[in-house]
């Protein structure tokens, strides 16, 4: 089970003088939505996204210079992509060992499914057991809505590996979905 | 769930997820952070739906398990799909913004020494100064610059000698090395690397790069 410690934010956090107030606020009220979707998604729980969400608006700001308009989502979804990873070298968890073959639910777990939660909580919970490079295009496409070639070009790979991450991601998600639900029902007594 | 698939179940629970907002709570501490005013009052995030914990709620897990993928998305569908308005080029080009995850490195290639290299910052490292030089080094590849990126990498292995993207700076290396024309020792690099880290996520994108008939 991955740790998510809180995201690195030991650079100075505040604004630089120079930042366009007018044009960061626009960027946070269009991407806000689509920046905590993409973190949620990715894993993130609310407090830990909630800190990764400022980093990567913080960023931003620092580099509004060279954004070029037009480029701000596709910037703003990149860096939080970035946030998530620098976050996970953080917690110095190896990708490989949190792919079990056999779901075990942990506690935490078991509040997801039983009480009532956000979908996005549980797309978070399903996608944290899946290879990293197949949910960032999972994420990608179905939480931001990018369209394939925007993914290629966001993540610098051919538009046919973009199709088979997508469709190995597809088959994982529903793979561990089904395992999340297997293990629950048989603790619960109930027929598989 | 996906388009030409899905039970209609989840279509619903994913485009719920897609309509989610952060928590008003969290919108004003960014606010706070960027000094920029309260804005208008934020929709709240969406219903919570009843997740599936019995075999009665199950449906909703296990209708997702049953996902009528049915065999390969077809590429047409991904092309024509409606998109967001196009990410234009930009000084951070889109595919410099994201990088995959990684897994620790232990080693990596030599680095050439460069003039203009600033002095080592802290070991914990800066994330936007990494994810700056980071980015910086994937537009220059992108743009066909390989010396460029690898000047940048130098610097970033300068400042951020454990850095959190210190996998990704040893992976982009190893490319701008081969796009420099030094195939043979790009190979050797590239080789290594998935010799110490075959499960890295990481090692599919160097893999060609490895291969005894690359170039």
């Amino acid at each position: 089970m991955l740790r998510h410690g809180a995201v690195a934010t030991d650079m100075d956090r505040s604004v630089p003088p120079q930042a366009d107030p007018a044009r960061l606020e626009q960027m946070f009220r269009a991407h806000q939505g689509v920046v905590w979707r993409v973190l949620r998604s990715r894993g993130l729980p609310p407090d830990v996204a909630a800190d990764a969400a400022q980093e990567v608006f913080l960023v931003a700001a620092q580099r509004l210079a060279d954004i070029r308009a037009g480029s701000e989502r596709s910037f703003l979804i990149g860096t939080a992509l970035h946030v998530v990873q620098a976050n996970r070298s953080r917690a110095r968890t190896r990708v490989e060992d949190t792919l079990e073959p056999d779901v075990e639910l942990s506690d935490d777990d078991r509040g997801t499914l039983d009480d009532r939660r956000s979908a996005l909580d549980l797309v978070g919970k399903v996608l944290s057991r899946i290879d990293p490079p197949l949910v960032e295009v999972f994420v990608l496409f179905e939480i931001a809505e990018y369209s394939a070639i925007e993914i290629a070009r966001q993540l610098g790979i051919p538009l046919g590996t973009v199709a088979s991450r997508l469709r190995r991601a597809r088959e994982a998600f529903r793979g561990v979905a089904h395992r999340m639900n297997l293990t629950l029902a048989r603790e619960q007594g109930q027929p598989t | 769930m996906f388009e030409g698939g899905g039970t209609e179940l989840e279509r619903r629970w994913l485009s719920e997820a897609r309509t989610e907002e952060p928590p008003p709570e969290v919108v004003r501490r960014i606010e706070r952070a960027l000094g920029i005013a309260p804005g208008p009052a934020v929709a709240p995030a969406a219903p919570r739906v009843e997740a599936a914990a019995s075999a009665g709620k199950g449906a909703l897990v296990a209708s997702l398990a049953a996902l009528g993928v049915g065999g390969a998305i077809g590429l047409v569908l991904l092309l024509t799909r409606a998109a967001p308005p196009p990410a234009h080029d930009a000084t951070l080009t889109p595919e410099s913004a994201a990088a995959p995850t990684v897994a620790p490195a232990t080693g990596g290639p030599s680095h050439r020494a460069s003039d203009d290299v600033a002095p080592a910052a802290p070991a914990t490292g800066a994330l936007r100064d990494e994810i700056s030089l980071i980015d910086g080094a994937r537009a220059a590849l992108a743009a066909g610059s390989p010396a460029e990126a690898l000047a940048l990498l130098d610097r970033y292995r300068a400042r951020h000698p454990r850095g959190m993207l210190l996998p990704e700076a040893l992976a982009m290396r190893i490319e701008a090395i081969d796009r420099s024309g030094d195939h043979q020792r790009a190979r050797a690099l590239a080789r290594s690397f998935i010799a110490e880290h075959p499960h890295s996520p990481l090692a599919p994108r160097l893999a060609r790069l490895a291969a005894p008939q690359h170039k």
